[in-house]
C-alpha cells in the first residue's frame, strides 16, 4: 500500500475563506468553486473541462489540477480563487467509500474531505489536515439548528432544561453514539499507515483523570471544591457554551482526547463538510435526519424545588385564579397503602392531576404535572423554524411569528 | 394439578391412573382426610416415605376449575362498549382507552396562549367532553390554617425585635408563627427580607449537627424508611 498523505487533501477549507473574505465570507465552498470556474485565470489548462462537467465529473476533474493547487497553497496571494486539492484515484479507502454511501452524503462531498473529518487535531496538528475547523463550523451549525428547533417547539422551557435538552440532542455523548451507529471505528494509534476510514486521535492513557464531573451548584461547590463553582444561569447564557458549560481557557488541542470528544468532533466535522461542499439546506437536512430525529423524553428533564409555590406564583403572574388542590378520588385512607388522586383547580378548570400515597405527595405530584404541562406547551412538532424561510422554495410564503414566552417562573 | 404428591396419597398399589379416573376418585372421597388421620402411626413411621407426603392435601379441589374461572370472567361489558340509541347504525370504531394519568404534553385550555390556533377547537372539545361541573370536588385542605394579611407593620417590627433581643433559642420561627397566628413562611420573610438581620450561618450548622446526632441513634429499619421517604419525595419532585 502506498503511503497516504491526508495532509494534502482538502487543505483549502481553512485557507480558502480567509482569502475570500473581501468578496463575501458567507459563500460556501461550492459557490466558491462556481466562482472559480467563471474566472479563467485560475484553471488555465483545463478550464473548459470543468465548465462542461456534471456533478460526478466534477470530482474526477480534480485529478489534473494537483500542480496548480500546490502552487496555490504555497503562494496564496498569487491567486484570488480557492484551491481545490484533487484526490489520487489509488489512494481511496473502501471504508471511506462505504461510509460515504451509508450516510448518503451528497456526491459533491469528496472522500478526501470525509477522510479529513476523521483526523482529530491530536493526531495531526496541522490545521490544514485535521478536522478542527470543520468541527468548529459543524458544531455551530448543529447547535444553531438544535436550539432553534427547541425554542420554537417548546417555547416555554426553563433555561436549565433547555441546556439539558440541547446537551441530550447534541452533546458529546450523543454524538459519540451517532458516530458509532454510523459504523466508524477508532484507530489504535494515529499514523500515516492507518486506513483513512478509521477515526484517528491520540488516546488517553488508561487511568487518566478526566476534567469536569464536579459539583454543579453553589451549595455543592462550597461544600467540596470551589473550582467547580458555576455562576448564575444568565451568566451561562452569555459566557458559556451551548450547553451552559464553561469553555476551557486553555487551548491544548494537541493533547490526547477522550474517545467521546474525538467522535463528537468527527460528527460535527461531517456536518461542517456538508455545509461547505453541498450547501446550507443539505447540512440542515442532515442535522434533522441524524440528530433532531432522535427521541428525547423531554418531560423527564425537570426537577422542581418548590412546585406548589412555583405554581401559585405562575397563576398570580398569568392572572389565573389561585390554584387549589382538590381530591378527585381516593382509596384505603385508613389502610397501609392508601392512594389519593388530587387535581389542581384554578377556578373551575382542572389544570393537572397526580396520585400519591399521601395527600401531600399527591398534591406535589399534581403541582409538578401542572407545571410540566405549562412548560411543555408546544405549537406542534413540525412548527416552522426561522431557518425554514431561507429555503428558496419557501421564500414567498408569509412568515408567522413564533410564540415567545415571558420566561420561567421566578419564586 | 395432578402431582405425584397427590398420587402418593392413594392407598392403591401404584398404577398409572388416567386423569379422569383419578379426578373422579378425588372428588368422591370426602372421607380422605379422616382416613389419613385414622391410619395407625406405625404405617407413617414405617419408612414408607410416601406416607409422609400424605399430609400435603391443601391443593385439593372441591369444584371444577375451568367452569368456575370462566364463569367469573363472564362480566357485563362496560356501558361504553354496548350499543345504545345514539350509536351510529353502520360499522364504527369504539375508542375506549383504559383509564390512565393524563399526559403532561396535553396543555390544558387555560395554559394555551391567546394566539394559539387550536384554542377554538379545544374550547369546543372541552365543552363536549368535560362540561362545566356543577360542584367541585372537596379541597385537600379545608381552609387555610392561618389568616393572611392581618399583621401590621408594628407586628412585623415586634417579630424582628423579639428575634433580635431574645434570641433564636427562645423565639424560633415556629413559636413566632404560633404567637402571631401567621405562617412560618411569613415569619421567615419578615426576618430575612423586610429589614430583618441576615440569618446566623452557625445556627444552620448547629441544627444540622443536632440532626446528625439524632440520626446516629436510628436503627437500620428507621434509617432505611427515612432514606426511602427522601427518595420518594425526590421522585415526586421530578414527576416520575
Amino acid at each position: 500500500m502506498k503511503r497516504l498523505r491526508p495532509e494534502r487533501w482538502g487543505g483549502q477549507l481553512l485557507t480558502a475563506p480567509r482569502r475570500t473574505t473581501s468578496r463575501g465570507a458567507s459563500r460556501c465552498l461550492r459557490q466558491q468553486q462556481c466562482l472559480a470556474r467563471s474566472l479563467p485565470r485560475a484553471f488555465s489548462s483545463s478550464a473548459t473541462h470543468f465548465t462542461a462537467a456534471s456533478k460526478h465529473e466534477e470530482i474526477e476533474y480534480e485529478d489534473g489540477e494537483i500542480e496548480t493547487i500546490e502552487e496555490d497553497v504555497k503562494s496564496p496571494s498569487k491567486s484570488p480563487t480557492p484551491a481545490f486539492i484533487p484526490p489520487h484515484p489509488n489512494k481511496t479507502s473502501s471504508k471511506l467509500g462505504a461510509l460515504h454511501a451509508r450516510l448518503r452524503l451528497p456526491p459533491l462531498l469528496p472522500q478526501e474531505t470525509l477522510a479529513r473529518t476523521l483526523i482529530d487535531p491530536s493526531a495531526n496538528s496541522k490545521s490544514d489536515c485535521n478536522n478542527a475547523t470543520l468541527a468548529q463550523l459543524g458544531g455551530s451549525i448543529i447547535a444553531f439548528h438544535v436550539s432553534e428547533w427547541l425554542l420554537v417547539t417548546y417555547p416555554r422551557l426553563p433555561m436549565t432544561v433547555l441546556f439539558a435538552a440541547s446537551y441530550a440532542y447534541s452533546g458529546p455523548k450523543t454524538l459519540q453514539l451517532i458516530g458509532k451507529e454510523w459504523g466508524v471505528e477508532t484507530a489504535a494509534a494515529p499514523g500515516n499507515e492507518v486506513d483513512p476510514g478509521f477515526l484517528q486521535f491520540k488516546k488517553l492513557a488508561p487511568g487518566t483523570e478526566l476534567a469536569g464531573g464536579g459539583p454543579t451548584d453553589r451549595h455543592a461547590a462550597t461544600r467540596r471544591d470551589k473550582a467547580y463553582f458555576r455562576r448564575g444561569v444568565s451568566s451561562r447564557v452569555v459566557y458559556d457554551d451551548e450547553f451552559g458549560d464553561i469553555i476551557p481557557k486553555k487551548d491544548n488541542r494537541n493533547a490526547s482526547v477522550p474517545t467521546e470528544e474525538a467522535y463528537a468532533s468527527f460528527v460535527k466535522a461531517v456536518v461542517g463538510a456538508i455545509q461547505l461542499h453541498a450547501g446550507r439546506e443539505e447540512a440542515k437536512a442532515f442535522v434533522k435526519d441524524h440528530i433532531l430525529s432522535r427521541h428525547l423524553a423531554i418531560n423527564s428533564l425537570f426537577q422542581f424545588q418548590e412546585p406548589v409555590r412555583e405554581l401559585s406564583r405562575l397563576c398570580a403572574r398569568e392572572g389565573f385564579e389561585h390554584p387549589i388542590a382538590r381530591i378527585l378520588s381516593e382509596t384505603g385512607r385508613l389502610s397501609r397503602h392508601p392512594v389519593f388522586v388530587v387535581g389542581i383547580f384554578s377556578g373551575k378548570d382542572k389544570l393537572g392531576e397526580g396520585s400519591g400515597a399521601s395527600l401531600l405527595e399527591a398534591r406535589t405530584r399534581a403541582a409538578v404535572a401542572t407545571l410540566k404541562s405549562w412548560y411543555l406547551y408546544s405549537p406542534g412538532q413540525d412548527a416552522r423554524v426561522p431557518s425554514d424561510m431561507e429555503d428558496e422554495t419557501k421564500k414567498h410564503e408569509k412568515w408567522e411569528p413564533v410564540h415567545i414566552d415571558m420566561g420561567e417562573v421566578i419564586h | 394439578m395432578f402431582t405425584t404428591t397427590a398420587a402418593s396419597t392413594l392407598d392403591f398399589p401404584c398404577y398409572a391412573a388416567t386423569p379422569r379416573e383419578y379426578h373422579h376418585r378425588h372428588l368422591l372421597s370426602p372421607t380422605m382426610e379422616s382416613s389419613l388421620i385414622r391410619r395407625p402411626a406405625v404405617n407413617i413411621l414405617a419408612g414408607r416415605h410416601q406416607c409422609l407426603l400424605q399430609f400435603s392435601t391443601s391443593f385439593r379441589r372441591h369444584e371444577q376449575s375451568y367452569r368456575r374461572t370462566q364463569h367469573r370472567l363472564n362480566i357485563r361489558p362496560d356501558s361504553s362498549f354496548l350499543q345504545s340509541q345514539d350509536s351510529p347504525k353502520q360499522a364504527h370504531i369504539i375508542f375506549n382507552p383504559p383509564s390512565s394519568a393524563p399526559s403532561v404534553f396535553h396543555t390544558p385550555l387555560k395554559f394555551l396562549p391567546k394566539g394559539d390556533k387550536r384554542r377554538a377547537a379545544q374550547v369546543a372539545l372541552e365543552a363536549k367532553i368535560n362540561p362545566t361541573p356543577k360542584y367541585l370536588p372537596p379541597p385537600v385542605f379545608k381552609k387555610p390554617s392561618v389568616p393572611v394579611h392581618h399583621l401590621t407593620d408594628a407586628d412585623i417590627q415586634e417579630i424582628q425585635r423579639l428575634r433580635r433581643e431574645e434570641g433564636v433559642e427562645k423565639w424560633t420561627t415556629h413559636r413566632l408563627a404560633r404567637k402571631f397566628n401567621c405562617s412560618q413562611l411569613f415569619v421567615m420573610i419578615c426576618l430575612r427580607q423586610c429589614g430583618g438581620e441576615p440569618p446566623d450561618p452557625n445556627y444552620k450548622n448547629a441544627e444540622q449537627l443536632k440532626m446528625e446526632a439524632i440520626e446516629k441513634r436510628w436503627g437500620p429499619r428507621r434509617r432505611m424508611a427515612h432514606e426511602d421517604r427522601l427518595k420518594r419525595m425526590q421522585m415526586a419532585l421530578r414527576g416520575d
